[in-house]
């Protein structure tokens, strides 16, 4: 007697006495396949650099002479304090010079020597605000296009809701979070909102779990693991089915199959350590204070060339924070937290995958923004 | 008791390759599998018995091609989302 027979005895016995199973009506889902969108885009991917804290904009790119000029007078006008216990009108001017750099003749911070190397490669927006007082409402606002209000969808979700994915071996979202922990509004910053589980953001920890608990045990590897994940997409396709197409259930499940398609792509992706030494050293690699972001933008460049659609470095906290102290701290969040920026962005024009902000069609943006 | 020590038997005959892949599903369900869910059991642990027959290094040593197979089978049906 084979299997087959075994087993079909065994399901004519169960059929006979089970009712049978209600017809659920399948739901529309989102995938992530690769769209053509109606209009070609210029860009194919693009890496976001969140400043969590809002840098000091008069300390670094938007010079403000009449501030100078009245530093440690009293302003004239109202103000309306957010902060009562706090207030105060005596005006305070930039302590950092600023300079004109490139072709374009920016005027750029002393504090950022590696961003003015590369001021004619960018686009500096000096006029962006929220109008909102506040981090998580104008973070939410940036993300979401809404201030203050949670559900909304990260614009990355819209890119991948639209676009698709290029690689089905990654996730097209992903978010580098600081090893020293998640930033302001936590995962608020990478939610799907209203949309499609599918185009949720996935957040990763460069440093420990990503990197090392890719590997499947030596005993599961190769065919063993390829016939477990099998059966377990059977089982959960099945799964899906009976729960009528659920988008959330169906996202967890290709979660889990995308997972275990990074067991490769993503060992590869991490592995920094065939880059050159020229490389690293450009990303800050080969310092002790910048290596840890550096790594992370390094990692970013990685990834979009691997088809990631979308990827986003958050600091822990909120260490930009403009608070009275942000002018003492303002010189050491700007040398640990921006010369990675030129860095990659020299490496990906040296690449030919960048695209300068507002022109040109080539392959990569780089944002450096912030939330105030 | 989620693991191959629960199972008992020889485990390759056809008989009781059905019978325990019942029991499986009993111990991580609390239920009987449905027949769809019985066939695709009973081939995941045909395959993987055949699979580790022939290729002995891939298996624990006091740990049969059964024992082995059906310990596969029960976290598969855990991780089922």
């Amino acid at each position: 007697m084979g299997f087959g027979s075994v087993a079909l005895a065994w399901m004519l016995q169960q059929e006979a006495v089970q009712a049978v199973p209600p017809v659920v009506k399948q739901k529309p889902v989102t995938d992530l396949k690769l769209r053509t969108p109606r209009i070609e885009s210029q860009a194919r991917a693009m890496i976001s650099l969140f400043q969590h804290g809002g840098p000091a904009h008069m300390d670094l790119t938007d010079p403000k002479p009449q501030l100078t000029k009245y530093d440690g007078t009293e302003y004239s006008e109202d103000i309306q304090f957010s902060f009562v216990n706090q207030a105060s009108k005596k005006l305070f001017g930039s302590p950092f010079r600023f300079r004109k750099h490139g072709q374009c003749g920016t005027e750029i911070s002393e504090l950022l020597p590696h961003t003015a190397g590369i001021v004619d490669d960018i686009c500096l927006i000096r006029s962006m605000h929220t109008g909102a007082n506040g981090h998580e409402v104008s973070i939410r606002y940036f993300h979401g296009g809404v201030p203050a209000i949670l559900g909304r969808p990260h614009f990355a979700s819209w890119l991948l809701y639209a676009l698709g994915s290029e690689t089905q071996d990654l996730p097209a979202y992903m978010v580098l979070t600081d090893p020293g922990g998640h930033p302001v509004d936590g995962v608020n910053n990478w939610s799907n909102g209203f949309s499609a589980a599918a185009v949720s953001g996935n957040g990763a920890e460069t440093q420990d779990r990503l990197g090392l608990n890719l590997a499947a045990p030596a005993h599961l590897q190769g065919t063993l693991q390829r016939q477990n994940l099998d059966l377990l997409r059977k089982l959960n396709a099945r799964h899906l089915q009976q729960a009528g197409g659920d988008g959330d259930l169906e996202a967890r499940i290709a979660s889990y199959e995308l997972a275990a398609r990074m067991q490769t792509a993503a060992t590869d992706a991490l592995d920094i350590s065939q880059e050159t030494q020229a490389t690293q050293k450009l990303y800050g690699i080969d310092q002790d204070a910048t290596r840890e972001y550096g790594t992370r933008c390094l990692i970013a460049r990685r990834l979009v060339e691997r088809g990631v659609r979308f990827v986003q470095l958050f600091l822990g906290g909120q260490p930009w924070t403009i608070t009275a102290t942000s002018r003492r701290l303002c010189p050491r969040c700007a040398n640990e937290w921006t010369s990675q920026a030129a860095g990659l962005v020299t490496d990906l024009k040296q690449r030919g995958r960048w695209i300068r902000p507002l022109s040109g069609a080539e392959k990569s943006v780089v944002c450096l923004d912030s939330d105030c | 008791m989620r693991s191959a020590a629960g199972f008992h038997g020889p485990g390759e005959s056809p008989e009781l390759l059905a019978g325990q892949a019942v029991k499986a599903w009993q111990l991580a369900y609390c239920r009987a599998p449905e027949s769809e869910e019985l066939a695709t059991s009973m081939a995941f642990l045909s395959d993987q018995i055949k699979y580790l027959q022939a290729n002995k290094n891939q298996l624990p040593s006091g740990v049969t091609e059964f024992q082995r197979a059906a310990d596969g089978l029960l976290p598969s049906a855990d991780d089922i989302q």
